[in-house]
C-alpha cells in the first residue's frame, strides 16, 4: 500500500490505474449485485488472492512517463498505457477489468465513490468469505450438482467465476429451486412421500371404485345369466326325478286295476282316459290319439295359465291333418274351416307364434310346425323323414285360414319348408309318439330339443302323471 | 252312402219341424251318412246308430264336432248344432314306428 500511496502522490492524473484490480471487482459488482445474496457471492473472495498481483505493476507508469506524455499529446494516453503493459496482455481477465475500470470514470464516477465501492467490496466479500467458510460451499455442492451445474472444488480464476455467475444469473428460476431445495432434505422427501401418499390414496380409491364396478357388473352378469339359464332351470324341472308317491300313482294307473276304469275325463275336449287308454304310456307301447290329444290340450292350458312363460301356440288335434287332406280331391279346407273359429279358440291362428300339427301316418307319429312369426314350416319326424306334401298342405291351409278368418292375406309360397337339424331321433320301434309330444312341449317353451332316446322312459311316466293330474308343467 | 234318420222316424219330420235337426256324419274317407234326430236327443243315440250301420266297434271310433270330441250325453241343442252340420267319425289312431 505504501507503493500505492506513493504513486498517487506522483501521478494524481493516473490515480485510476493502481485501483484497477480493486475497482474491477467493484465494477463487476453490479453484475453480481443482483444475486448478491446468492451462493455465487461467496465464490468471489476465492479469486482475491490472485488480485494483489495486478496492483504490483502499478509503479511502472513511472518508466513510461515520457512516452505517455507524448502519446497524450496525440490524445492516445489510455490506450498507450495498456499497450505498454506486457503483464496485462498475459492475463486477459485483468485486461478486461482494467478496461472496465478505465471506462467507469468516464461515466462520471467520482473518486470517493470508487473508494466507497472498493471499501464496500473489500468488506462485504470478507463477510461473505466468513459466511462461505461457515456454511462451506460443500453444502451447496450436491444441490448445484443436482441442478446440473458443474462445480469445481476450487474456483481458480475470475474467468470461471464469470461464467458461473452468468449462468446463475440467467437461471434465476433454477436458483430459486436450488434455494427451495436448500431446506432440509428430509422435509422434501417427507413432502414427496406425502404427495405419493395422496397419489396412492387416489389410486386405492379408484381401485376400490373399479372393484365395486366389477362386482356390480358381475352381479348384473349373474342376473342376466340366471335369466338366460332360466330355461335350464326349467330343464332341471323337466328332467326332475319323480317322487315315490308319484311313481306309485303312475304304476297304479298303468299296471293295476281294471282296464275299463275311467281314470280322468277332460271336460272341454271330452276326452275320457280309461286305464286301457293310458296304458299306451307303458314302456314299449304305442301312443294313441287320446293320450296325445289330451296332452296337447294340457299344453295349451299350461300356456293359458302362464302366457309369459310359453310361446303363444296352437295345438291341433291328431285328427286335423287327416281331416284336412281327406276331401274328395285331397285337400279340403271346408272340412276344418270351423275348427278354428275365434269363438271356439278365443284367438286367431295367425296371432300364434307356432302352430303344432300332429301328423299320423298309419302307424307312425310325426309333427309339423308352422312358425307363423318366422314364416317357416318344419317337419319333425323322429325317424328323420320329411314330408313335403304335408308341409305344402299346411302352407295352403294357412293361406286359406287367414283369408277366411280375417281380411288379411298372406303368401306362404316362399316360406321355408324344412326338416330340423340335430333332431332327437328314436332308436326303437315304439317311442315316436312320445318324441312328438316332447317336440311340441319343448318348442312351446321356446327351447331347443335337448333330449334323447334315453329320456323316453322318464317322459312316459311323466306324461302319465301329468295326464292323471290333468295338468302339464 | 246316405243314411236315414236313425233316432227319429222320417215320417215325423213335417210335424215336429224345428224340433228336429239334420246331421251329416262323415268318416275319414269322406263317406257321409245323414241323420235326422230330435234336437234334445242325446247324441249317444246317433253314435250308436252309426256304429251299428257301419258295423264298427264304437271304441274304435271318435266323433268330432268342429274338431272336438262329442260327449255322448250331450244333445244337438247343447252343442248349438245347426241343421246340416257335419260330424266327423274318425278312427282312433295309434302309432309307434314306421318300421
Amino acid at each position: 500500500m505504501g507503493a500505492l500511496t506513493d504513486h498517487r502522490k506522483r501521478s494524481s492524473a493516473d490515480h485510476r490505474l493502481p485501483l484497477s484490480p480493486l475497482f474491477s471487482s467493484a465494477a463487476k459488482k453490479p453484475c453480481v449485485a443482483a444475486p448478491n445474496s446468492t451462493p455465487s457471492a461467496p465464490a468471489m473472495p476465492s479469486s482475491f488472492p490472485t488480485m494483489p498481483k495486478t496492483p504490483q505493476p502499478s509503479p511502472h507508469p513511472r518508466f513510461i512517463h515520457a512516452p505517455q506524455r507524448n502519446i497524450r499529446a496525440f490524445g492516445l494516453g489510455s490506450s498507450s498505457i495498456q499497450r505498454w503493459r506486457p503483464w496485462k496482455a498475459a492475463s486477459a481477465a485483468v485486461n478486461s477489468f482494467s478496461r472496465d475500470f478505465q471506462r467507469k470514470p468516464d461515466e462520471g464516477l467520482a473518486l470517493h465513490d470508487y473508494k466507497k465501492l472498493v471499501e464496500e467490496h473489500l468488506v462485504s466479500p470478507s463477510a461473505d468469505e466468513v459466511k462461505a467458510k461457515a456454511v462451506s460451499p460443500k453444502s451447496y455442492l450436491p444441490e448445484l450438482k443436482e441442478a446440473g451445474f458443474f462445480i469445481p472444488s476450487e474456483v481458480p480464476n475470475l474467468v470461471v467465476e464469470d461464467t458461473r455467475s452468468g449462468a446463475l444469473e440467467s437461471n434465476l428460476v433454477s436458483k430459486e429451486r436450488i434455494l427451495e431445495r436448500s431446506r432440509p432434505l428430509y422435509k422434501e422427501l417427507y413432502e414427496k412421500a406425502n404427495k405419493h401418499d395422496a397419489m396412492l390414496n387416489e389410486l386405492s380409491f379408484s381401485v376400490k371404485l373399479y372393484q365395486q364396478k366389477a362386482i356390480g357388473f358381475r352381479n348384473v352378469g349373474e342376473v342376466l345369466r340366471k335369466r338366460l339359464e332360466k330355461p335350464k332351470e326349467d330343464l332341471d324341472k323337466l328332467f326332475g326325478p319323480l317322487i315315490a308317491e308319484e311313481e306309485e300313482d303312475i304304476s297304479l294307473a298303468l299296471f293295476n286295476g281294471s282296464s275299463s276304469e275311467v281314470l280322468v275325463t277332460h271336460e272341454s275336449s271330452n276326452i275320457v282316459i280309461t286305464r286301457e287308454v293310458l296304458q299306451c304310456l307303458r314302456p314299449g307301447a304305442w301312443l294313441n290319439d287320446e293320450v296325445i290329444n289330451l296332452y296337447l290340450e294340457l299344453l295349451k292350458e299350461r300356456e293359458k295359465r302362464e302366457p309369459k312363460k310359453f310361446l303363444k301356440c296352437h295345438f291341433f288335434s291328431t285328427f286335423f291333418y287327416k281331416r284336412l287332406i281327406s276331401g274328395k280331391h285331397g285337400y279340403d279346407f271346408k272340412a276344418v274351416k270351423r275348427w278354428t273359429t275365434q269363438r271356439k279358440l278365443g284367438y286367431a291362428l295367425s296371432e300364434c307364434d307356432k302352430i303344432f300339427v300332429p301328423i299320423h301316418k298309419e302307424i307312425h307319429w310325426c309333427l309339423a310346425v308352422i312358425n307363423v312369426k318366422d314364416e317357416s314350416l318344419q317337419y319333425l319326424d323322429s325317424l328323420g323323414g320329411l314330408d313335403n306334401y304335408a308341409l305344402k298342405m299346411l302352407a295352403r291351409y294357412l293361406v286359406d285360414e287367414v283369408k277366411d278368418k280375417s281380411t288379411k292375406t298372406i303368401d306362404t309360397q316362399y316360406w321355408k319348408k324344412e326338416s330340423v337339424d340335430d333332431l332327437p331321433l328314436q332308436k326303437n320301434g315304439w317311442d315316436c309318439g312320445m318324441f312328438m309330444l316332447k317336440y311340441a312341449d319343448f318348442y312351446s317353451r321356446g327351447l331347443k330339443l335337448c333330449f334323447g332316446q334315453e329320456h323316453m322312459v322318464y317322459f312316459r311316466k311323466r306324461t302319465a302323471l301329468e295326464i292323471l293330474r290333468l295338468r302339464a308343467e | 252312402m246316405s243314411g236315414s234318420g236313425a233316432a227319429t222316424g222320417e215320417d215325423k219330420k213335417p210335424d215336429q219341424g224345428g224340433a228336429h235337426i239334420n246331421l251329416k256324419v262323415k268318416d275319414q274317407n269322406g263317406n257321409e251318412v245323414f241323420f235326422r234326430i230330435k234336437r234334445k236327443t242325446q247324441l249317444k243315440k246317433l253314435m250308436n246308430a252309426y256304429c251299428d250301420r257301419q258295423s264298427v266297434d264304437p271304441k274304435s271310433i271318435v266323433f268330432l264336432f268342429d274338431g272336438r270330441g262329442i260327449p255322448a250325453e250331450k244333445t244337438p241343442d247343447e252343442l248349438e248344432m245347426e241343421d246340416g252340420d257335419e260330424i266327423d267319425a274318425m278312427l282312433h289312431q295309434s302309432g309307434g314306428s314306421a318300421i
